[in-house]
């Protein structure tokens, strides 16, 4: 009795509680089960709490696993176990097959809602660079809402859609880039579809890098997947009933990354003569005066007559001086404000999600903007023990509005690219002066009607996109009994973009009458899963888990676009308004795919797993006696630690695993179709004739193959941890598209070719060096390197373009996307060989590769610095190697415009020897070469002089714009205050941080001319394969600001 | 066991419910795929104007080779790479005519064999002769090029070889004969307004392919296997081009929808941001009379017809400082208004832009503007640009017979063919000009006025009393003037027979006689020239890229078409 009595009789229950370094845990929470009386822990992790021995207590602390102790004795020393997500946790897998990420024979990367939304970036692409070793994120301009490449792995297509498939909710998630106008000659910066997904509602993201993983989901997956789930998607019903609201602000300020060190020395003209046409800045020296520089003798120059005609007060003179910031004062300062709100509710009987987001974004270009708004709802509710239905709905509406980009040295009527002039104006030329002819409209420029004015071009030639998206999705679950389950999901999601391009009445394309393009573009994805699970543990070590399913997805598109020419009144952007309509294309298409499969995974002790996989596919694409395709897959993973019972305080975890899988893939919708083309009718009469593309009536399915090892290691309680991955892929017949000599009739062939290989290393690497009570240093680190090589294309070709235009190939035994072109001819000995009447280099009359804009490797560098609570996180990049192919480098020194080109008042002699421009040395008399002697002015040398001369700029071969695009930066920043919960306590707050954050504010590119500053990683093709390809790109954005977030 | 026994019958149960999935996605429910949005067969009217129109590009300009092969001939002078005889071996426009042309061939090839199909025996002649004519073309300006194996890629060619060119040049002479027996057939349908060259009239196209035959035959006159039978009976047939109302010409119209209709020199010219039209000072020269060696002293009454001055005659071009009189120009003729650049030209004022002073291309080549001398600054809204682009005209078929009799390959009077095929020329001009739907008021005709009488005599004086060289380059100039605009024939007239002579900036004789009398004179030496003259264009690298049985690149200087000896 009386030990019974003391049993029941409270008395005090005194510890500490340490974490597993053995260091003392201050503020864990206290509680004994099933009472609201509670304590924490003091700073040295000691607390005291009144307990009967029949209680038991409950320690739980942010971040750490929560335990349990009965409060038998009266001294307790707790030891917190961190809640290692990443190893303890669960991934979500194909078709939302939920695993420990233990059992995994291949690797599957998580990424946390917090890593993609602290940062100051509106794109969810973009925010993924760096931060999942294996993933290769390529950006593009600076342009707000401009697409960016995502690839996992390597390229594995020629052509068609190199990127991975995204899975949102179970649902395919649509993700072209709708390009209305070419990029080369003259388009925008286009958005792609993925930008329609908010963010702010993301829970988490999976990314499926291997076959392995991603072979349930067949044809669409041979890029790999990203499994994304929303909140409102994902909302799961829980044991206590728990609302929450939080809501979310950024303002962050947007900046050109990047201008280059302008030369303020010399102004306009040519070989140190002031020529107003002229758009380089090889004229004379500013200070400089006379005839003898064609300046007048007092030093001045005419005024510009366009800028006279509008401004005669400024007399018919100017002075001849530098404008040191005619480029910088023509960008702003941008803004981007995104704010969201959320409401979450979980309890027993369900639970529910909704989130509301608004993004505005002012890019550095005036006129430019991005503007994002999204609702989204879901829900679920046990309608009993067994039985659960769910669903959600998200709306999403964007506006891109930007200018047009390209190259002007195409000659085609439609060329007018804003960015023409916009980096390299001539040093004097004065940007501040009014850009508009009040009496014509038209842009006024120094140098008449070459370009127009940038603020004229962004101001009046806009291209504005409107897109939205609706997704709707329902699922239900049910549990026949312990063993057997069923779910099954329908999805529909649909993607409409609705886009304009003006040229105005003025613009200098189109001869200036106003011309409207106009694209409407529709995806529809209906997706349709079932599956059935069975789990039955077979033996007391021998567990079986098996899955069979079924998925149908059809996908719809449909496409138009029209043209009209010379608007009738100004000002009016209609069809209606214009004189002339021209319809470009009408075309819609469907395809459907159906695939049965089966996934079985057996598990031995908790340490020995092995799962298989096979898919049968029927695809609506291919030839019917060849559009049934089968492959399967098997990979398996084995816990050392746990076989072995290795008890070590060094090794604590080791996992080995491998797999090998086999994928297929099909055709685009109407790949097969060789039909004949309705042409512009002449003068009322219509035309029809081929398309110039031709179709293989007979292709068979695509399959890559994918060999994968790798190895998860654990060393001193994860204060190492290392997880890495090798693979190799060899994907063979791909259905693609292959530029074909135009003799053969056609300049495109449709059909299963050749064969590509990609092999590479992937690791992770966490470290966490320093780690006391205050304090927390978490290193995680990624590196990727993927190595292309195209092994075939097709038989009796060796070589295609990937855009005739641009100098990206596929190439046997090069990887894809080699730079291919022309280049400067060597002799035997590798020296230039030059032409003897200019100086310049002779052009190689057989072209060659030039370049190869895949990057050696990619890594990248997270620390996390935490204090009490405040933190502090940096992401660092380094990019190594990657040719890019500049237009903008070409111009910057073609034009003498970066102090790269100032130092200008001497000759130069580019050494080597005289030659023919068949490519053979000139011998003299005695059969020797003749080194070159011609001495080049730096004008000359960047400018190439004569027809054969070719020098290191503009007019040149194409290597001449090839850097290697090595780069080191500083991507992200981020400085967060958590407010103390014993400040919140008293206010309506459950938490609440602040964070200063900053993205791109620093880099560093060593091998591009110095003083150009340019970012190797601007392109112009966004998530196109051309890929290290710069056309008179914008430069990238950095951005600066403020986050709050409130939970309540 | 139990649990294996559940999993068994639950199996079952998941059967059947798959094989209905199954059969869902059986054919039915996977006929999906096929295009609904184009046809698949196509009317032969409608395949025939496509052709058409894609025919009219081939060596124009507008992006097509006409840009580069004008400058070649020194009719216009540009400041890109085609000055001082360059081009790239990846020259966009060089790269689009091989492109056009054989997916132009590919169309033609889909009218034969429906037209075979259906028997409509004229489509296939229409067809025939038209290929016959493309592929003489590329043979004109490539040399060896893919005949034999091109456009099959249907029958698995990927890469076809490049055949040799004499023997294409052969296979064209028969072709043209097929697609004659074809035309003459009147078997099937008829063409009507779909054929934009001829509107139906198969007598018509009879007469080109006979002409068209003799140009060929003169362009090989001088190759050792000159086939004289086949000569000799085609001038036995003597069915050539009657009137100018044979011409073969492509018209163009002032629509601006679905496409631009406008011709292309037009559009290269008045209807570009950039102007790169830029009037050959030399090819004025000669108009004006100022050539010491050829014409001189008479005037070409054309030359209102052929150029437009922006500037008013004695007007200082924009950049010109008005105070020192320094006209800041390449070259400008004070006394007209004439303001261009000069070929292979390195002088302070070549590369500077000087855009409402430049000289256009007027009424005649381009359907521009007549100078009325009014210097008015030109753009796409000062003129029609409704002319057409002349490809073989009854004018030049009289310069062939001129030729012809001239070297004694045929019988007749080369001064009376001459006088003709002169008038015939001018006869043109007013008939392009009455077509051209301008707005200009006053524009005076050319048959009939003192002026071309004058002209015309002189030149007969000048041929009858010039040796049998300067007999031949008499005819040969003439018919490089009365073909502007239309560069690939001169282009092959000149490297047959050396004629017209070019401008050489290399040349010991002062090229350019302009002067004048002021403290500017024009400077001989600022003209360079340090390429060889492209005996034939680089075969397209777009091409050798992707075709593994393609020769290794030519070197234009010394690579020969077969006809220039």
């Amino acid at each position: 009795m009386v030990t019974q009595l003391s049993y029941s009789q409270e008395r005090n229950v005194a510890g500490t509680i340490l974490d597993n370094a053995g260091l003392p845990l201050p503020g864990v929470s206290i509680l004994i089960k099933g009472t609201q009386s509670g304590t924490q822990s003091d700073f040295d992790g000691k607390f005291n709490i009144k307990a009967t021995a029949s209680q038991t207590l409950v320690f739980s602390y942010i971040g750490m696993k929560t335990q349990e102790k009965p409060a038998t004795s009266t001294t307790i020393t707790v030891t917190l176990q961190e809640d290692s997500v990443e190893l303890e946790g669960v991934v979500v897998t194909a078709f939302g097959i939920k695993r420990n990420p233990k059992d995994l024979g291949y690797s599957v990367t998580s990424i946390k809602p917090e890593e993609i939304t602290e940062n100051s970036e509106p794109d969810l692409i973009r925010s993924l660079s760096g931060k999942v070793a294996g993933v290769n994120v390529n950006v593009s301009s600076g342009v707000a809402g401009a697409a960016n490449q995502i690839t996992i792995r390597g390229v594995n297509t020629f052509t068609g859609n190199t990127q991975p498939l995204i899975i949102v909710d179970g649902v395919t998630y649509n993700n072209t880039s709708v390009t209305t106008s070419n990029q080369s000659t003259g388009g925008g910066a286009y958005e792609s579809a993925l930008s329609t997904l908010d963010p702010n509602d993301i829970a988490s993201i999976n990314v499926l890098k291997s076959a392995a993983a991603s072979a349930l989901y067949g044809s669409r997956a041979v890029n790999g997947v990203i499994v994304i789930t929303t909140k409102s998607g994902s909302a799961k019903s829980s044991k206590t009933n728990k609302s929450t609201v939080t809501f979310g602000s950024g303002v962050y300020f947007e900046n050109i990354a990047n201008l280059p060190d302008y030369q303020n020395k010399y102004g306009a003209g040519t070989n140190f003569k002031y020529s107003e046409s002229s758009n380089g800045s090889w004229g004379p020296a500013f200070g400089k005066a006379g005839s003898v520089y064609n300046l007048n003798d007092d030093g001045t120059i005419p005024t510009w007559a366009t800028i006279r005609e509008i401004l005669p007060e400024l007399g018919s003179t100017v002075p001849y001086v530098a404008k040191p910031n005619n480029v910088k004062d023509l960008f702003r300062t941008g803004l981007v404000v995104d704010n969201t709100l959320g409401f979450n509710y979980t309890g027993q009987d369900g639970s529910f999600n909704t989130t509301i987001s608004n993004l505005n974004q002012d890019g550095y270009i005036p006129y430019n903007t991005y503007g994002r708004t999204s609702i989204s709802m879901g829900g679920n509710f046990n309608l009993s023990e067994k039985f659960t239905i769910g669903a959600n709905m998200s709306f999403s509406d964007t506006k891109q509005v930007g200018g047009f980009f390209g190259d002007d040295s195409f000659s085609e009527e439609e060329t007018a690219p804003s960015f023409a002039r916009t980096l390299f104006l001539a040093r004097n030329w004065d940007f501040n002066l009014p850009f508009e002819n009040p009496t014509t409209g038209r842009s006024v420029t120094p140098n008449g009607r070459q370009f127009d004015h940038p603020m004229w071009s962004w101001k009046h030639d806009q291209i504005t996109t409107n897109t939205n998206r609706t997704v709707v999705g329902v699922n239900f679950n049910y549990k026949f009994n312990e063993h057997i389950s069923a779910s099954y999901r329908l999805g529909y999601n649909k993607y409409d973009l609705d886009r304009q391009e003006i040229r105005d009445i003025g613009s200098i394309a189109y001869g200036g009458i106003g011309v409207l393009k106009t694209e409407n573009f529709s995806n529809e994805d209906i997706e349709s899963t079932l599956l059935i699970n069975f789990n039955y543990q077979l033996t007391k070590d021998i567990g079986l888990a098996a899955i069979i399913g079924n998925n149908i997805l059809q996908t719809k598109t449909s496409t138009n676009s029209y043209l009209g020419k010379e608007f009738i009144v100004p000002d009016i952007f209609t069809m209606r308004n214009v004189k002339n309509i021209a319809s470009l294309y009408d075309e819609g298409d469907m395809k459907r795919n159906a695939g049965i499969f089966a996934d079985l995974t057996f598990s031995y002790k908790d340490y020995l797993f092995i799962n298989t996989t096979a898919r049968n596919d029927f695809s609506s694409t291919l030839p019917v006696n060849n559009n049934s395709y089968f492959y399967p897959s098997i990979s398996g993973s084995f816990i050392l630690t746990d076989a072995l019972n290795l008890e070590s305080d060094v090794l604590t975890f080791a996992k080995l695993r491998g797999g090998y899988a086999k994928v297929g893939n099909d055709a685009a919708a109407e790949f097969l179709n060789s039909t004949l083309k309705i042409g512009d009718s002449y003068n009322g009469i219509p035309v029809i004739g081929n398309n110039n593309f031709l179709s293989d009536q007979n292709i068979k399915p695509e399959f890559t193959q994918e060999y994968e090892i790798g190895a998860d290691l654990e060393f001193f309680n994860r204060r190492i941890a290392l997880d890495f991955s090798l693979y190799k892929k060899r994907t063979t017949d791909l259905i693609t598209e292959v530029s074909v000599p135009v003799s053969s009739g056609f300049d495109t062939y449709k059909t299963n070719v050749g064969e590509m290989k990609n092999k590479g290393i992937e690791i992770g690497l966490t470290l966490v060096p320093i780690k006391t009570q205050d304090f927390k240093w978490t290193l995680y680190s990624t590196f990727t390197k993927n190595e292309n090589k195209v092994t075939k294309i097709a038989d009796g070709l060796d070589r295609a373009a990937i855009d005739i235009d641009q100098v990206g190939y596929i190439i046997t035994g090069e990887a894809f996307g080699t730079f291919y072109g022309t280049k400067f001819a060597k002799d035997n000995e590798g020296n230039y060989l030059i032409d003897p009447s200019s100086g310049g280099i002779i052009a190689d009359v057989t072209p060659g590769v030039i370049g190869d804009p895949n990057a050696d490797f990619k890594m990248s560098f997270i620390n996390t610095f935490k204090y009490k609570n405040v933190s502090l996180r940096t992401q660092f990049d380094w990019k190594q190697g990657g040719d890019i192919h500049s237009n903008t480098i070409e111009s910057l020194l073609g034009r003498g415009v970066t102090r790269d080109t100032e130092d200008r008042e001497r000759t130069y002699i580019i050494p080597g020897y005289l030659g023919n421009t068949d490519g053979t040395p000139i011998l003299d008399g005695n059969g020797e070469k003749i080194p070159n002697t011609t001495q080049l002015s730096l004008q000359d040398l960047y400018f190439s002089p004569g027809t054969n001369g070719n020098t290191f700029a503009i007019n040149s071969v194409d290597q001449a714009k090839v850097y290697d695009g090595t780069v080191f930066r500083l991507r992200e920043i981020s400085l967060t205050y958590d407010f103390p919960s014993k400040l919140l306590k008293k206010s309506f707050l459950d938490k609440a941080s602040l964070s200063i954050l900053g993205s791109n504010l620093w880099y560093f590119a060593p091998n591009v001319p110095k003083h150009t500053n340019f970012d190797p990683e601007v392109t112009s093709f966004g998530s196109n394969r051309l890929q290290g390809i710069e056309v008179t790109a914008a430069p990238t954005a950095k951005r600066l600001g403020l986050k709050l977030n409130l939970t309540f | 066991m139990k649990s294996l026994i559940k999993i068994k019958n639950n199996t079952s149960k998941i059967i059947v419910l798959f094989s209905s999935l199954l059969f869902l996605s059986c054919n039915d429910y996977m006929d999906v795929n096929t295009d609904t949005d184009n046809p698949t067969t196509a009317p032969l009217n409608f395949l025939l104007t496509g052709i058409q129109v894609d025919l009219n590009k081939t060596t124009n300009f507008l992006n097509q080779s006409g840009s580069v092969l004008q400058v070649y001939t020194h009719q216009m002078t540009v400041r890109e790479e085609a000055d001082q005889y360059g081009a790239k071996v990846n020259n966009t426009g060089v790269g689009n005519e091989w492109q056009n042309l054989y997916l132009t061939l590919t169309n033609i090839e889909t009218l034969i064999a429906q037209a075979q199909e259906s028997n409509d025996l004229v489509y296939v002649g229409l067809g025939q002769i038209q290929k016959a004519y493309l592929i003489s073309v590329a043979v004109d300006i490539w040399g060896d090029v893919p005949f034999s194996e091109a456009n099959q890629l249907k029958d698995g060619i990927i890469a076809p070889k490049f055949d040799d060119q004499k023997e294409i040049y052969a296979a064209i002479f028969k072709l043209i004969e097929t697609a004659k027996n074809n035309l003459n057939s009147s078997e099937g349908l008829k063409p009507g307004v779909d054929d934009l060259f001829y509107g139906g009239d198969i007598a018509k196209w009879i007469r080109f392919s006979n002409t068209f035959k003799l140009k060929l035959y003169n362009q090989t006159r001088l190759t050792s296997n000159f086939d004289q039978n086949g000569f000799t009976a085609l001038i036995a047939e003597n069915n050539f081009f009657k009137s100018i109302d044979d011409d073969f010409e492509f018209k163009h119209t002032q629509n601006l929808s679905p496409s631009d209709e406008r011709n292309k020199l037009f559009l290269e010219s008045y209807n570009s941001s950039q102007f790169t039209t830029y009037m050959s000072p030399w090819f004025y020269e000669i108009l004006m009379g100022m050539n010491p060696n050829i014409h001189n002293g008479n005037t070409d009454p054309r030359i209102k017809y052929y150029f437009y001055n922006q500037l008013k005659p004695g007007q200082l071009p924009e950049l010109g400082n008005p105070d020192t009189g320094d006209p800041k120009a390449d070259y400008w003729d004070k006394t007209t208004g004439f303001f261009s650049i000069r070929f292979g030209s390195q002088g302070p004022w070549r590369d500077s832009s000087a855009e409402n002073s430049n000289t256009y291309p007027g009424i005649f080549p381009c359907g521009g503007r007549y100078d009325d001398g009014k210097g008015e600054i030109m753009d796409a809204t000062t003129a029609t640009g409704a002319s057409p682009h002349r490809i073989l005209t009854y004018d030049e078929f009289l310069y062939i017979q001129a030729e012809l009799i001239q070297t004694n390959k045929l019988t007749g009077n080369a001064t009376t063919k001459l006088q003709q095929a002169m008038e015939a020329s001018f006869a043109k001009v007013d008939q392009v000009v009455a077509k051209s739907e301008t707005k200009q008021v006053g524009i005076p005709k050319l048959v009939g006025s003192t002026a071309v009488t004058t002209f015309i005599n002189k030149i007969i004086t000048e041929f009858t009393n010039g040796d049998i060289n300067k007999k031949l380059e008499i005819i040969m100039t003439q018919k490089w003037v009365a073909t502007f605009g239309d560069p690939c024939d001169q282009y092959t007239d000149y490297r047959r027979t050396g004629f017209p002579i070019l401008a050489n900036p290399n040349s010991t004789t002062k090229e350019y006689q302009l002067n004048n009398g002021d403290a500017y004179p024009l400077i001989d030496s600022e003209t360079v020239l340090n390429t060889a003259y492209p005996l034939s264009l680089f075969w397209p690298q777009d091409e050798l890229n992707v075709n593994k049985n393609a020769p290794v690149q030519k070197t234009p200087g010394t690579y020969k078409i077969f006809w220039d000896n």
